[in-house]
């Protein structure tokens, strides 16, 4: 995956940290959590575990010393902006988040194939499109399409919705 | 060998006589091949039925087909839109998308099918003519030695993936805890499930590749109008068929870079577990390292998207020398094949090759041909694949997470599935973000459950004694390169600089005297 600029990367600017101590901090916590999981079990069921964690113990040290040594010498100030900016696309960005949360909470009433209608639909008027001819074809085309791959074809048991139950009860 | 040989040019124009059958299923292969969530493997166990009742020379055809396909299909959503289709196809998104970026979809898709395809056929013509000999590379390596190469595998990618070594070590290691939830080996204990049942067999695979790199995706690309940039989407626009003609001229000029790469996947898919994400790593890696331009790589560099499209296609022949020759398939899709191979009749092992000389060296027959008639059919779609960039990200965005949050459901068929898929995405948007690298996740979360399995059956052998980890001398060897990995790039860097600061002269004293 191609890295995009990050402010922290670019030599002319002052470094950012802040932003980049989210995943440090879950691996940290998420490790402590591991530890906690073993540490009633046999050694052979933990050795594996305490090797990884350590390492994560020893980098993330490394990280948080390297990083507060940056601060304390002025050499880099603490922001979170690199995770919303640019800000114009922060709201459409939190919405498609919000989407893609909702596909996974109502796919079990709707079925797969009136979650992706509501969804696409949902998706393209929120990212700008507001032709509701090319709203309707693209959705209606992809939920079709994936009715016919993963249900018609592959008989994957997705959640039955009202339109999977229809068209069993027709064919 | 002059017996061999007439039994392969028999079996090369046997195959050839089922065109019929591989022309579909190359199409097939490189689609499945394309859609994250699908591999080669899900496809032939969808398919499993139709090819029992196959014969088995037709089997063995399309599973071949299917396989050497989908491998190579892999790398178009990496280069198009910066999502593998598979994790062997992570390391082709580090040139491959810039490429697109700049404007180069076209010529980046030929490179990539030209270095796929000839990397596969050069493989699998070398491992007709010495698979027993290769064999033995996969029998030298035990689980002391397993462990290096995991480590060195993952150190390889944290070096080459992320700017900030500590941050892609970090990355890996994040991975490898990803991979070491579930439960373990001897006692089937939970550990780090938090309480779901549905991680108890680990993290699935697919849900963590749709997370990371299709809906962190998704979420950043609606930033820009298309994928390409303002300047790139001038060049697609105006884009010719001299462009794939572009991109042929580009691999024929490195078409040493392409043997010696494939070579390298070759060497890495003889081993048992190792498979396409490691090798198409060590093979990026490799070819930065001899690189006159490594500062290029990760910036579009044409060389950077050969060596790992060439490397995992030379796995796709490496997988099947342990299966034909020992029994032990070398991964999933290897392990599919063994299945229906048994259910004909046939027990892999060293007297196949005497017993049943058709089928030992015909599977390796059939992915030779396969990989003409795949060169032949998805060379002249290139410049239509890579239309697909000028695309509008308002309707690619939710295309991607809706058609990607379905894939995510298909392999276990668990809702829970899809809601991992949504929390990776978040993981990979923030490392994406921030300076970390998904690519380094991903591969720590493949490794964390094969690291597990030999670091526990190494110290199982020697009682709990940690030194038994540089016992051996090929174990050593591969730890001297994890070091060798860490140190050289500063070191490189370091005598880049010195040359640098000497090349530039240094401004003239000022004359005493001047005012």
């Amino acid at each position: 995956m191609s890295e995009r600029d990050t402010p922290s990367d670019s030599p002319s600017a002052k470094a950012t940290v802040g932003a980049d101590f989210i995943l440090p901090a879950l691996g940290v916590a998420f490790a402590t959590y591991y530890l906690y999981t073993i540490l009633d079990l046999p050694w052979e069921a933990r050795v594996n575990g305490l090797f990884i964690c350590a390492g994560i113990y020893i980098l993330a040290a490394i990280f948080f010393v390297r990083a507060f040594a940056q601060l304390a010498a002025g050499r880099a100030r603490f922001s979170l902006h690199q995770l919303v900016e640019p800000w114009t696309h922060t709201a459409r960005r939190i919405g498609l988040l919000g989407l893609t949360v909702g596909f996974l909470l109502v796919i079990p009433f709707l079925g797969l194939t009136l979650t992706i209608l509501v969804f696409m639909a949902a998706a393209l008027l929120l990212l700008g499109e507001r032709s509701w001819r090319r709203i309707a074809a693209i959705s209606l085309t992809l939920s079709a399409a994936n009715y016919l791959l993963f249900i018609a074809l592959l008989k994957t048991r997705f959640p039955q919705g009202p339109v999977e139950r229809l068209l069993a009860g027709m064919f | 060998m002059d017996g061999n040989l007439s039994l392969f040019v028999g079996l090369f124009g046997l195959t050839f006589g089922y065109w019929w059958l591989i022309l579909p299923t190359a199409l097939l292969g490189i689609v499945v091949g394309a859609i994250p969530g699908f591999s080669a493997q899900n496809t032939l166990i969808v398919m499993l039925p139709l090819t029992l009742v196959m014969s088995l020379e037709m089997a063995l055809i399309f599973m071949g087909t299917l396989y050497c396909a989908a491998r190579m299909g892999a790398g178009i959503p990496a280069i198009l839109i910066n999502i593998p289709g598979t994790a062997g196809a992570a390391a082709t998104v580090l040139d491959g998308y810039p490429m697109t970026v700049k404007g180069q979809a076209q010529q980046a898709l030929v490179l990539c099918f030209v270095a796929s395809a000839a990397g596969g056929l050069l493989t699998s013509i070398l491992t007709l003519f010495v698979m027993p000999y290769i064999a033995q590379i996969g029998l030298m390596l035990r689980s002391v030695e397993m462990v290096a190469i995991m480590v060195l595998g993952l150190t390889l990618i944290a070096v080459i993936a992320a700017r900030d070594l500590v941050k892609g070590l970090l990355s890996g290691f994040i991975g490898l805890l990803l991979g070491a939830i579930g439960t373990d080996n001897v006692y089937s204990a939970p550990r780090g499930t938090m309480g779901f049942l549905e991680l108890f067999d680990g993290v699935p695979l697919i849900p963590a590749l749709i997370g990371l790199f299709a809906i962190s995706e998704a979420l950043v690309m609606i930033e820009q109008r298309t994928i390409v940039s303002r300047a790139g989407r001038e060049r697609m626009i105006r884009s010719k068929w001299a462009d794939v003609r572009d991109g042929f001229a580009m691999a024929m000029q490195r078409w040493w870079h392409i043997v010696w790469t494939s070579l390298i996947g070759l060497a890495v898919g003889v081993v048992p577990g190792a498979g396409a994400g490691i090798a198409s790593f060590v093979a990026y890696q490799q070819s930065r390292l001899f690189s006159k331009t490594p500062e290029l790589y990760g910036t579009g560099h044409p060389e950077g998207l050969i060596a790992p499209e060439s490397a995992n296609n030379g796995v796709t022949s490496g997988t099947l020398v342990p299966m034909m020759t020992i029994g032990v398939p070398g991964g999933i899709t290897a392990a599919i094949m063994l299945i229906v191979i048994q259910y004909h009749g046939v027990v892999p092992g060293p007297r196949l090759f005497v017993d049943r000389p058709e089928v030992a060296y015909g599977i390796f027959v059939a992915m030779v041909v396969a990989y003409i008639f795949i060169a032949a059919t998805v060379l002249p779609m290139a410049r239509v694949m890579a239309r697909i960039t000028l695309v509008s990200t308002s309707l690619l965005a939710p295309l991607i997470i809706a058609v990607t949050l379905a894939g995510a459901f298909v392999p276990r068929q668990y809702l829970f599935d899809i809601g991992l898929a949504v929390v990776f995405g978040v993981v990979g948007y923030v490392a994406q973000r921030t300076g970390y690298h998904a690519t380094a996740i991903l591969i720590g979360i493949i490794l964390g459950p094969l690291l597990e399995q030999y670091l526990l059956r190494a110290l199982r052998i020697s009682r709990g004694d940690v030194s038994i980890l540089f016992s051996s001398a090929i174990g050593n060897v591969l730890w001297a390169l994890v070091v060798v990995s860490l140190v050289l790039p500063y070191v490189l860097e370091y005598r880049r600089k010195r040359q640098a600061r000497r090349a530039t002269p240094a401004p003239d004293p000022e004359p005493i005297g001047r005012p």
